[in-house]
């Protein structure tokens, strides 16, 4: 049997938040539906209203403020993804958006929703990761910002309550010029929903050393991963195929030890080094050897 | 229905006419276009996003209308299968499908034709890669995917690339 709720669609965020600040305790939010809507088939929502926040203008704009990329909630991975804005300054978040279900679901589905959720497998959280994204979030009236790797506590864990309303993502904008790469494994490329996907940039210095270099992988440990230790490692080296090998070995010995060995690491620990291997010689340009990319 | 859940009065342009309807707060857009306002033509497949036969168009974007609530309609521009024909004569994506051969048990085939029309709306010569791409959230079990990317290509006025095969991925 169906949920049964009031719809409430307020027209502007003033009206949101304070709807949220009466209601809250008793209201589900809806942006891009495509996750709400099947636990609502199921009967699983229960509460006396869904707020749907994807008309608010407010959770729609993608704008620079001054060295931060602005993007609203509310933005859908089609609009990410014909972004010219989040396109020069966020090219892992255009790519990971691209990648996201299908026509269908990229043209109604949202940022705030992805993270919100915190699937494990959410395509865009690697490439946000990157970037140092934060959060601003509306709770009880009150405005607040957190780094979302405090949001994704685990598998569809996040610390938000009913009635916090995600407002939108401040994205820290890298330093020119740089390389991205966002790579994903999955069953199939379509809907397929992501195995492993990676985020990675850098940049080279006149030398061609690595200067700055950030890398996230999504899926593999219960909360959103940035290899640190690995990013400083190779400050000031030159990549090539012997550093990136080692990258993979490191990294992935790091995420072994947060997700601890499960029945899929088998698979999991292999197909990661390959897809870390094959992601920085893209970044880097550099041949694979197909013998040492597993 | 509890007394604090009222119907929801909804305006929407469908298929180019202004149209009015009371809608349960969680009723989908697809029952509400299939029972409330008897427009058939779009089917109900898995119900859950993932076979695109429910596809309609909403203000120029092609959406899983299982996944969205009728509700999120009010105010929009929408254009589902029954909106294409004209005066009796096939819109020209339906007689591609037709001519292609692209039609077996015909379930698929009202979501196909809407998917292929955002596709065409925005793209009027899309590439292979962007048929593929457009087209990947719509699952056929019958025709194998050749005919309805001809289909596709006929309408776009362009010639069937023999060279292209397989399904979208």
């Amino acid at each position: 049997m169906r949920s049964v709720f009031q719809y409430v669609r307020p027209s502007c965020l003033e009206d949101a938040v304070q709807f949220l600040g009466k209601n809250g305790a008793e209201t589900v939010i809806l942006a891009g539906g495509t996750d709400l809507m099947l636990a609502m088939r199921k009967g699983d929502v229960e509460c006396k209203y869904v707020m749907d926040v994807s008309r608010l203008k407010e959770l729609k704009v993608v704008s620079l403020q001054g060295d931060h990329l602005v993007i609203g909630a509310a933005v859908t991975y089609t609009e990410l993804v014909e972004s010219d804005l989040i396109h020069a300054q966020a090219p892992v978040i255009s790519a990971a958006a691209s990648c996201v279900g299908s026509e269908q679901i990229r043209n109604v589905g949202t940022l705030g929703g992805n993270v919100g959720n915190a699937s494990p497998a959410a395509d865009s959280i690697p490439g946000l990761m990157v970037h140092n994204a934060r959060l601003e979030i509306v709770r009880r009236g009150e405005f607040i910002t957190k780094p979302l790797s405090e949001i994704i506590m685990g598998p569809y864990r996040t610390p938000l309550i009913r009635g916090d309303l995600i407002t939108k993502f401040l994205i820290d904008r890298l330093p020119h010029p740089y390389h991205a790469v966002y790579q994903r494994i999955g069953r199939r490329r379509a809907m397929a929903i992501a195995r492993i996907n990676l985020a990675a940039t850098a940049r080279l210095g006149p030398s061609g050393a690595i200067c700055d270099f950030r890398m996230s992988i999504g899926s593999m440990t219960p909360q959103p991963y940035r290899a640190l230790s690995v990013e400083r490692m190779v400050i000031d080296k030159r990549p090539d195929q012997g550093l990136l090998t080692e990258v993979a070995a490191l990294t992935t010995a790091g995420m072994l030890k947060l997700s601890g060995v499960r029945s899929s690491t088998e698979y999991k620990k292999p197909a990661a080094q390959g897809l870390i291997i094959k992601s920085l010689s893209e970044l880097f340009g550099i041949p694979i050897n197909e013998g040492e990319s597993q | 229905m509890p007394e604090d859940s009222p119907l929801l009065k909804i305006a929407f342009e469908l298929n180019g006419t202004v149209q009015n309807a009371e809608v349960g707060p969680w009723d989908t857009a697809l029952a509400v276009l299939r029972d409330t306002l008897g427009l058939i033509g779009t089917k109900e497949g898995c119900g859950i996003g993932e076979c695109g036969a429910c596809t309609i168009i909403v203000n120029g974007r092609a959406v899983d209308s299982c996944l969205m609530l009728a509700a999120q309609l009010d105010g929009c521009k929408v254009e589902t299968i029954e909106g294409l024909s004209k005066g009796g004569s096939l819109h020209p994506i339906q007689q591609a499908f037709l001519d292609a051969g692209s039609v077996q048990c015909g379930y698929c085939t009202p979501g196909m034709i809407m998917s292929a029309k955002a596709l065409l709306d925005k793209h009027p010569k899309p590439d292979h890669e962007q048929i593929l791409r457009f087209m990947s959230g719509n699952l056929c079990r019958c025709t194998g995917y050749q005919q309805i990317i001809e289909a596709i290509n006929r309408a776009a006025g362009s010639n069937p690339d023999p060279r292209e095969t397989g399904e979208p991925s």
